[in-house]
């Protein structure tokens, strides 16, 4: 197995997580929360997806359709709802708020969707290889690399060239000043909910063929994307994609060269000495505070 | 003379101390009910039992987050520290007891020095993230130690140099009555011990620290110290509380040490009030103790096990946005109602 393989396999796990740290990004930019219940939202979406596949009989691409959807106006709602109205609760008191919307969701899978275990489709179940067969990876990898791929790209270009990303920057930078200057910030951060509802979602799509779906199948990734978020910087948005980038490879090649049960800490290990060294991230800015 | 006796169990009552010894009484009664055939589910006195060892916990973070401000998100890793180190030095070095306590109170020391150093440089939401980060590395380091299977500690053969039978069915003390009458005083000297800590000087500086790092330095307190302070004793207590956990439960898994414990306690002192050690206990008693304890036994949530889940979710989400101080306030708040009731009252009856 050579190292162009190895890369081959990250590339599922590069797409599930930079989507999750998408959101989390997003989220953290405009409502200066860490979300912990983005896992809970998208699982919600992949349930809804699943569920509309094998009961109803929907159309594979009508189902994620709906799911996505669905999800974009479910974070939308929660933001309205919730988030809202909890502007002058402390840091970690709105941190305990998105705990709450996890436990409810907890609760409301069972209720709503039922204890039986599902299995996702794949996308696609070919496997293609190259001519000498050294290579080979699935085409289900390959379509949500690229649909993660195209999906980042295009908040990245709305972020950096529309009136909407100009206007989420200016929120992100600070809240007050920006709604001095006219911008309608409920819209944003409410827009910003949805579009990380809607990641999310997509991320658990790309991502429940390879599992099973559980209420608790997106933890893991949630928590990697967190540390991806660390890695490469709450403040700016490139750099914890970066992060999400950097943190699969890193563990694949550190599986590759033997140790494989070391792999998680050895990566974990990497991520808390990088911070420590530059506590901002990689790409993150120093915030001056006034006293 | 009656009278003074009546004041003095007043003055007595007045004590801020006292509460604790009446909650500890409290606790111990329902063991000794439980042997008495009282009280007949022995998942209530288990779930009273997790209450009090996760409230050891609770009461450490409470002078983390609400006393110095500083949030962690590794609480879950550091309390199953104590239980994989239990392992190590109790089980498998087969070192007495108390000392395997000790070691383990020595190493949760050295951890929480070196976060306590690592808060220096890195605060706020990035620090709960890095905490999580260790948090995660202790856990994988458990699943590389403990494997995938369940650990099960070894039955004590001998206790304190009296030897216990494994089961007794004929109502005789068994190993986890005991345990769980010297979980009680521990408890209620840790809740002691830190309600001192808290009014102490102390406890004051890391108000002040919490409030503004720039004007507690300028105020002459060393922010190094009281960090390192803070953070050794959350460490110390949520080691502690795994020790405990082990020698009480007695079988743990890798995944019970997970991020939804963390936020679980982080939850339990968030509803409770995060500046108030009674409300901490609360806190714990609501997210971990009520399920077992009670909704158990009512066949609609037996048939719908995950229910209680929305309950709690939903009580989170209302306490933090319209009950801020969390439900210690509840007390004060019910004394002032009552009294303005009364006042009322009087205006009514008496005219004004």
């Amino acid at each position: 197995m050579g190292i162009l393989q190895i890369l081959l396999n990250s590339m599922q796990f590069i797409a599930i997580i930079s989507l999750a740290t998408l959101g989390i990004v997003l989220i953290f930019q405009t409502s200066i929360t860490t979300n912990f219940a983005q896992s809970m939202i998208a699982t919600v979406g992949g349930f809804i997806s699943v569920t509309l596949l094998t009961k109803y009989g929907v159309p594979a691409l009508a189902s994620y359709f709906i799911a996505v959807a669905a999800m974009f106006l479910f974070g939308v709602f929660i933001d309205a709802v919730i988030i809202r109205f909890a502007r002058h609760v402390t840091p970690v008191g709105k941190q305990m708020l998105t705990m709450g919307i996890v436990l409810l969701l907890t609760g409301l899978i069972p209720l709503v969707f039922g204890n039986v275990v599902m299995q996702a489709p794949k996308f696609s179940n070919t496997i293609i290889t190259n001519a000498s067969n050294t290579l080979s990876f699935s085409m289900h990898n390959l379509i949500g690399f690229i649909l993660a791929a195209v999906v980042i790209a295009a908040i990245f270009i709305c972020l950096k060239f529309t009136k909407w990303g100009l206007s989420v920057r200016a929120t992100a930078s600070n809240e007050t000043v920006a709604k001095m200057m006219g911008i309608n910030t409920r819209i944003i951060t409410g827009v910003s909910w949805g579009i990380a509802g809607a990641v999310g979602t997509l991320a658990a799509l790309i991502y429940a063929p390879l599992t099973q779906i559980t209420p608790t199948m997106m933890v893991s990734v949630q928590v990697q994307g967190f540390m991806a978020c660390v890695l490469g910087g709450f403040t700016s948005f490139i750099g914890p994609i970066v992060g999400a980038i950097i943190i699969p490879v890193l563990r694949n090649i550190v599986g590759y060269l033997g140790a494989d049960t070391w792999k998680d800490v050895v990566v974990y290990l990497v991520i808390f000495l990088v911070v420590l060294i530059k506590p901002m991230g990689l790409f993150g800015k120093k915030i001056v505070k006034k006293v | 003379m009656g009278q003074s006796i009546a004041l003095r169990i007043k003055r007595v009552l007045k004590h801020p101390l006292s509460s604790f010894v009446i909650l500890g009484i409290v606790l111990l009664l329902v063991n000794v009910f439980y042997r008495a055939g009282i009280i007949q589910d022995i998942a209530f006195v288990r779930s009273v039992a997790r209450v009090i060892i996760y409230s050891i916990v609770a009461m450490g973070f409470s002078l983390l987050l609400g006393y110095a401000g500083l949030a962690s998100l590794g609480t879950s890793g550091l309390i199953g520290l104590g239980a994989f180190l239990i392992q190590l030095t109790y089980s498998q070095k087969g070192i007495p007891m108390v000392i395997s306590i000790l070691i383990c109170l020595v190493i949760a020391l050295v951890v929480g020095a070196l976060i306590g150093f690592i808060s220096l440089r890195i605060e706020g939401m990035y620090l709960a993230i890095i905490t999580l980060c260790l948090s995660t590395i202790l856990v994988e380091l458990f699943r590389i130690g403990w494997g995938t299977d369940t650990f099960n500690l070894p039955r004590f053969q001998t206790f304190f140099g009296k030897e216990f039978p494994g089961y007794s069915s004929d109502g005789g003390l068994l190993v986890r009555d005991v345990m769980y009458y010297i979980l009680v005083p521990l408890f209620v000297i840790v809740a002691m011990l830190t309600s001192n800590l808290m009014r102490s000087p102390a406890g004051r500086a890391m108000l002040a620290m919490k409030d503004s790092d720039s004007a507690a330095k300028a105020m002459g307190i060393s922010v190094l110290k009281y960090r390192l302070i803070a953070f050794i004793i959350a460490t110390v207590y949520a080691v502690f509380a795994g020790c405990l956990y082990m020698f009480y439960f007695r079988s743990t898994t890798y995944t019970d040490w997970g991020l939804a414990l963390s936020l679980n306690i982080l939850a339990a002192v968030i509803v409770g009030g995060s500046k108030s050690l009674l409300g901490c206990i609360l806190g714990c008693f609501i997210i971990f103790g009520i399920d077992g304890m009670f909704l158990q036994n009512i066949p609609f949530f037996q048939n719908n096990t995950n229910f209680i889940y929305i309950i709690s979710g939903a009580l989170i989400i209302i306490v933090v946005m319209f009950y801020p101080g969390g439900l210690a306030h509840l007390w004060l708040d019910l004394k002032i109602l009552i009294r303005k009731l009364k006042l009322k009252w009087r205006h009514y009856k008496y005219g004004d």
